[in-house]
């Protein structure tokens, strides 16, 4: 009895220590709805309608998996794409005008590998606990680059499916949806898709965000969890964020605009 | 030595039962993805006008004539140059997966 409730207890200790962590792990495709489904609808169908007003073609979203007060410090938004907008066709035939959001989500029971991945914003906000989303609008020049990696295929060039929460975007050992989105941008920048030269000038211009997990969280993390590995960190943690891209493009002067959506409110990111 | 084996055997539970988490969020995501359907499905009869489609696939819409891209590149060009963009008031989506489309058809 005694055994028992000492193993609950060390059950519980652990998930309560690795859920800072486990709640960032936001890349999955396929989520449960949390929110009622109209106003995910609604919220997704209003994402849209901005960055149209905008005159956005392709832009950096953002969606927030869990409320900001649980991700580590720093951590805004938990799964980053790039939506492009685009002629759609429906099963039925006809074709309307969207955005489509190509993402790199986790594989479905191998969370360590991930693949690319089109969807559209009512998907993409499906399983959120917050109607949060973030939009970084790049220059027309530079939209338009992201438009021809993508239209081209070369966004899947850059693609590496080992994932890994907290990749390292200055190497191409893992990385996650934002190192990707990060990769993309500067494969349209660049006009290339040789990683190592993609990895030299993210090292040389892309300030990435501190992540600060205690050791012990890391190392439970990195035992317990397929998606959580420091092997392509020399020591501290770096990893790239939405605002670290925001700030990434507004330094070189390819920022249009960079907001949060909530509550039928804008506010400036940066 | 007894805590060592106590430690232990957690180890191996707590294993065992994030893995039975992850399959249990596996199923739960295909379960979920029919579910979602099901739901816009029922919001097009609350959500007036708005109606709820699959898409087959997208195509990236471009200004006319201001790229030049390699042949096979998928890419449709747009008449409007600059300022708002059209967006259809349909909710778009994508396919539930194989699997669920299957059952679905058996039910059928």
């Amino acid at each position: 009895m005694k055994s028992t409730k000492t193993f609950i207890q060390i059950i519980s200790a652990i998930l309560f220590i690795l859920s800072p962590i486990s709640s960032w792990a936001g890349s999955n495709s396929n989520q449960k709805a949390v929110l009622n489904p109209i106003a995910i609808k609604k919220f997704a169908k209003d994402i849209e309608k901005y960055a149209a007003a905008q005159g956005a073609r392709a832009f950096i979203i953002a969606r927030a998996g869990r409320p900001e007060k649980d991700l580590p410090k720093g951590i805004k938004f938990t799964h980053t794409a790039i939506a492009v907008y685009s002629s759609i066709t429906l099963t039925n035939g006809e074709q309307v005008q969207g955005y489509a959001i190509h993402n790199l989500y986790q594989k479905e029971g191998e969370l360590d590998k991930s693949s690319l991945v089109v969807d559209y914003p009512v998907d993409f906000f499906w399983g959120v606990q917050t109607l949060k989303a973030g939009v970084i609008i790049p220059t027309p020049q530079l939209q338009q680059r992201l438009i021809e990696v993508i239209a081209s295929g070369k966004n899947k060039l850059v693609h590496n499916e080992n994932y890994s929460v907290i990749a390292n975007p200055f190497n191409n050992l893992f990385q996650n949806c934002t190192e990707h989105t990060l990769d993309i941008i500067n494969a349209a920048i660049y006009q290339t898709t040789d990683i190592t030269r993609l990895k030299a000038n993210a090292k040389a211009y892309f300030k990435p965000q501190r992540v600060k997990i205690s050791p012990f969280k890391l190392m439970l993390g990195k035992a317990f969890m397929d998606d959580v590995t420091t092997k392509d960190h020399p020591n501290k943690i770096y990893t790239s964020t939405f605002s670290t891209i925001a700030h990434y493009l507004k330094k070189n002067e390819l920022l249009e605009k960079a907001i949060i959506y909530k509550d039928n409110q804008v506010t400036l990111l940066i | 030595m007894k805590n060592l084996t106590t430690l232990k055997t957690s180890a191996l539970l707590i294993l065992s039962l994030a893995s039975t988490t992850v399959m249990a969020d596996n199923s739960a995501q295909h379960t979920s993805k029919a579910v979602k359907h099901s739901a816009l499905a029922v919001t097009h009869g609350v959500a007036s006008t708005a109606t709820v489609a699959s898409a087959v696939v997208a195509v990236p819409l471009i200004v006319s004539g201001s790229a030049s891209l390699a042949a096979g590149t998928s890419i449709a060009a747009s008449s409007a140059k600059s300022g708002p963009l059209v967006i259809t008031e349909k909710t778009i989506t994508v396919d539930p997966a194989p699997k669920m489309v299957m059952q679905t058809d058996n039910e059928k």
